[in-house]
């Protein structure tokens, strides 16, 4: 269904929904399963030649996107803030750019993004936030997860979120 | 210090009483003490904010002494628009996809696409 709306907000955010024809269970599935994921990640044409995902707090979400026509490679990593199944999901660009990829885009990879799922007469729908963070923010993050790893991490990386906002 | 504008424009930008000036700069220029009128803060206060914004080019200050009006600056703004359509156009793509993947998915009735 191509509802997406997209609200503009004083911060640097995009918001935007959409509700697709199928229950939530199966897109929380689409979305958490690399098999899956590596379907339908990414603009019209590009494959994923690499999708892995680990779903947990702190856990790491490789990607590599293959342009159509074969040209270059995007490979991209994510960090898992969020898991919370069928419901919601946070995750951030911690790709190290560093390693050439960077020289094709500049676009900032300093993006957080939060989905959550709800669930209404069998349809569901999906929201979406995308919000450019600061290098440092960024980086603080990733050092909490990494460090704190799974569990715990998530009520750290919360406190370092209210810090932050 | 944030080593790159986009973090320096985006920490200007993380404060809500630096956005709210923004937007009433975005009306046209105004002076401190105009700017400030609407906040429950000292003028000094409102001067750090200003610092900062000035500092991540998002307003400029006239030279007059008497009068150095705030002028919004659309460069860095319009950056972060820019980029954030960026992935406003990612995920409109993305979520093309998914839908007419889901539907895929439910015409396979529970074989998940394998087929």
């Amino acid at each position: 269904m191509a509802n997406t709306e997209s609200i503009p907000t004083g911060e640097p955010t995009i918001v935007m929904t959409r509700t697709f024809n199928a229950p939530r269970a199966l897109v929380w599935k689409v979305w958490t399963d690399p098999a899956h994921m590596a379907q339908w990640w990414g603009p019209e044409g590009f494959t994923n030649p690499v999708c892995k995902m680990d779903v947990r707090p702190g856990g790491l979400w490789h990607a590599t996107m293959r342009s159509p026509d074969g040209s270059f490679d995007c490979p991209n990593t994510f960090m898992f803030d969020e898991v919370v199944a069928p419901e919601r999901l946070v995750f951030r660009d911690v790709t190290d750019y560093s390693k050439g990829w960077e020289k094709h885009t500049d676009i900032p990879k300093k993006a957080v993004h939060t989905v959550t799922f709800d669930e209404r007469d069998g349809k569901t729908t999906m929201r979406i936030v995308t919000r450019l963070a600061t290098v440092e923010e960024r980086d603080d993050m990733v050092r909490m997860g990494f460090i704190e790893g799974t569990g715990q991490s998530f009520d750290r990386l919360a406190a370092v979120v209210a810090r932050l906002s | 210090m944030p080593a790159d504008r986009l973090s320096v424009t985006l920490s200007a930008l993380a404060d809500p009483t630096r956005r709210a000036i923004l937007a009433r700069l975005a009306l046209g220029e105004t002076s401190v003490t105009d700017l400030a009128a609407p906040f429950d803060m000292s003028l000094p206060a409102v001067s750090k904010h200003l610092k900062v914004l000035e500092r991540a080019g998002l307003i400029t200050r006239g030279r007059d002494a008497q009068w150095r009006p705030c002028r919004l600056e659309a460069g860095p703004l319009k950056d972060v628009a820019g980029w954030l359509e960026h992935y406003r156009r990612f995920w409109e793509e993305s979520l093309d996809r998914l839908d007419l993947y889901l539907q895929r998915l439910q015409k396979g009735d529970g074989n998940d696409g394998q087929h």
